[in-house]
């Protein structure tokens, strides 16, 4: 598909990791799902699903703990719930996929960037991932 | 709706008078901090515009018009002092976010010539508009280069305001700029430094994640969204998915809602002698096993089963839950100790061109509130528990009071000279003033103090001072009685006393008063 939002894993650049950022300093939390490979369900074990909000110490960066060959043909769901100082102020979500610190092909999506006119405003996105 | 009487009773000293004033019901909205109200020190001689501060017009007049309420100084720093030296209070402000709404709201501003354009009127954050997107809450509350300040925070809390605006009289033809600048060094009350909120925040987030994503396996979500209408093709996926499923729960409820999904996807058309389901047909290149099972039920007359979508009620109570985290730290910081400054300027053209941009006046305000210290002071609020050893007056006084100082210094405003026909002329002032307040959840007193010096050129100084004490009595739920209390010695010799009185009545269990809401302690409405 022309517009398909595919994260291309290099099978060589080990096990990919994913950074979501929640900006302009609001209260976010956000859940990381994998879908199986044939998108029939979500992976349900606790090391399959990653949770982290925009208030935490450590930096929210997440080990997908499988290779490329192994993620290859799933998608990885994102769902987001910003919760804005004040309704209406600007929300900003950004997520990278990464090998070895850097964005891979395709996986550094552009931020999700608006108001914020409720106080749990909530986003989601998918990004299919293909190792090459 | 409101209606209000005023009768003058009783003079004290050298004018007095009771006011009583009704309004069925009461409804007040206000942000703690204090009061945005009229000042009530006559300067005299305010600049051309309504400067915040600058009064105006003779004490008389001033007494006949206050009300109790409006009794109290405005010692708060304007959130736009470029709209306050402007005297300007926008209908519309921009609020860029990105710097590329910045440059168009910028270019707006200037005409193809080049000439300053009238109107405009920006606020913004410079730091959050450039670096906003990456400035998460954690990196907000660090505290690093500035030391204990943050350096980070200290800019994402500085705040740029731009206007424009023609000359004074009809027949003036020159364009005012101004530009001001606010910041905050210090806000023990700064909401995102609260860490208490957090966990309140965190249990409605956890709630809403796990249920929404249990509930559909990753086709049927998919589906949904397509029904929806939320995005055209499941592999290019990145949608407000929630808040458009929380309003069309609202507006339909769950049953209606997936039958409207259903008739979505049963939408077909007939391309050479087959039939097509072109929103299902998005999925058939991604999933073509999941398509053609979706295809079998639609043709059986079956309608896609969407696992349980949330009612109505369930968005409300999260959105209340979330509300009221944050109406439980507002309440929590009434009395928040912060330092504001803020600064503005103003600049003239008389052919709104840049070459003949002259400077005409500028405005300093300082506020600081303070409050009896705890381990909140310097750094994250971190839990609702007084600190260890503190006794019971002093965490009494630490929640109960509130001590706020302001200064305010103008210089170069254009005034007109009292009986001179509309000549004017320069001068210079300065504000200073205070006010100690206090609550209980059945009593509120402020008391509150402030001298003013002119300095107009080419004239002698002139000087005012005020004393006033107002305090707000809850008789019960609905009734409160406000009184008010002081002197003016105003500038061109009047020197006044003045007795003020109201009953507030209202039929809604909110407080009447915007002080009242402003200084009223934990669950005091």
């Amino acid at each position: 598909m022309a517009n398909e939002r595919i994260a291309l894993l290099q099978k060589s650049g080990g096990k990919p990791s994913v950074r979501v950022t929640i900006g302009q300093a609001q209260w976010g939390s956000y859940a990381i799902y994998l879908t199986t490979k044939n998108r029939q369900a979500w992976e349900t074990g606790d090391d399959k699903i990653w949770k982290g909000h925009s208030w935490d110490e450590v930096e929210a960066s997440h080990n997908l703990g499988m290779t490329p060959n192994q993620l290859d043909g799933r998608e990885l769901w994102v769902d987001m719930i910003i919760t804005p100082v004040n309704i209406g102020d600007p929300y900003a979500a950004t997520i990278e996929i990464m090998q070895k610190g850097l964005p891979v092909e395709g996986g550094q999506l552009p931020p999700m960037t608006g108001d914020a006119d409720r106080r749990n405003f909530k986003l989601s996105t998918l990004v299919r991932l293909v190792a090459k | 709706m409101s209606t209000r009487a005023k009768f003058p009773l009783a003079r004290l000293k050298v004018s007095a008078m009771i006011a009583i004033v009704v309004c069925s019901p009461c409804t007040a909205t206000a942000q703690p901090g204090p009061p945005p109200v009229s000042p009530p020190i006559p300067d005299g001689a305010g600049p051309a515009g309504n400067d915040q501060g600058a009064a105006g017009g003779d004490d008389q007049k001033l007494l006949d018009d206050v009300t109790a309420e409006s009794l109290t100084l405005d010692l708060a720093v304007p959130q736009s002092p470029a709209f306050v030296v402007l005297g300007l209070a926008p209908d519309r402000v921009s609020r860029p976010a990105t710097p590329r709404e910045f440059a168009a709201d910028l270019l707006n501003g200037v005409d193809d010539q080049g000439n300053l354009q009238t109107g405009v009127a920006m606020d913004f954050v410079p730091y959050m508009m450039w670096q906003g997107n990456s400035l998460t809450l954690q990196k907000y509350r660090q505290n690093d280069l500035f030391g204990l300040l943050g350096l980070r925070r200290l800019l994402a809390r500085t705040q740029v305001s731009l206007a424009t605006t023609k000359g004074t009289s009809s027949d003036d033809e020159s364009v005012r700029l101004a530009a001001g600048l606010r910041f905050t060094p210090w806000d023990s009350g700064d909401a995102r430094m609260n860490r208490t909120i957090d966990n309140c925040v965190a249990q409605v987030h956890g709630e809403i994640l796990k249920a929404l994503n249990r509930r559909f396996d990753p086709v049927e979500r998919l589906l949904l969204e397509l029904g929806m209408g939320l995005i055209d093709d499941p592999t290019n996926h990145d949608a407000e998915y929630f808040d458009k499923l929380e309003d069309a729960v609202k507006d339909e409820g769950p049953e209606a809602l997936s039958r409207r999904i259903n008739r979505k996807l049963m939408e077909s058309k007939t391309v050479d002698g087959k039939i097509v389901y072109p929103v299902v047909e998005s999925l058939k290149a991604s999933d073509p096993v999941k398509f053609a099972q979706v295809i079998e039920q639609l043709e059986a007359g079956k309608e896609v089963s969407f696992g349980s979508i949330p009612t109505g009620d369930e968005f409300a109570r999260w959105e209340s839950s979330v509300e009221q985290c944050f109406d439980a730290a507002k309440r929590q910081n009434w009395n928040a100790a912060a330092w504001d400054l803020g600064l503005a300027s103003s600049w003239v053209s008389q052919s709104s061109g840049f070459s003949d941009l002259g400077s005409a006046s500028g405005t300093f305000w300082s506020s600081m509130s303070l409050n009896l210290p705890d381990d909140t002071w310097w750094g994250l609020r971190t839990s609702e528990e007084a600190p260890a050893g503190e006794t019971d007056v002093y965490k009494f006084m630490r929640e109960h009071f509130q001590l706020i100082g302001h200064v305010r210094y103008r210089w170069d405003q254009r005034v007109s000279i009292p009986d001179g026909g509309g000549a004017k002329i320069e001068q210079d002032d300065l504000l200073l003033g205070a006010r100690l307040r206090a609550g209980v959840p059945w009593l509120a007193v402020s008391l509150e103090g402030a001298y003013v010096r002119e300095d107009p050129r080419g004239q002698s100084r002139r000087e005012a001072q005020r004393w006033a004490l107002s305090a707000e009595y809850r008789i019960n739920n609905s009734l409160w009685l406000q009184v008010s209390g002081g002197t003016n010695e105003g500038i061109g010799g009047t020197d006044q006393g003045f007795v003020l009185g109201s009953f507030r009545y209202g039929l809604s269990t909110e407080a009447p008063s915007a002080a009242w809401k402003a200084i009223a302690p934990n669950g005091a409405n």
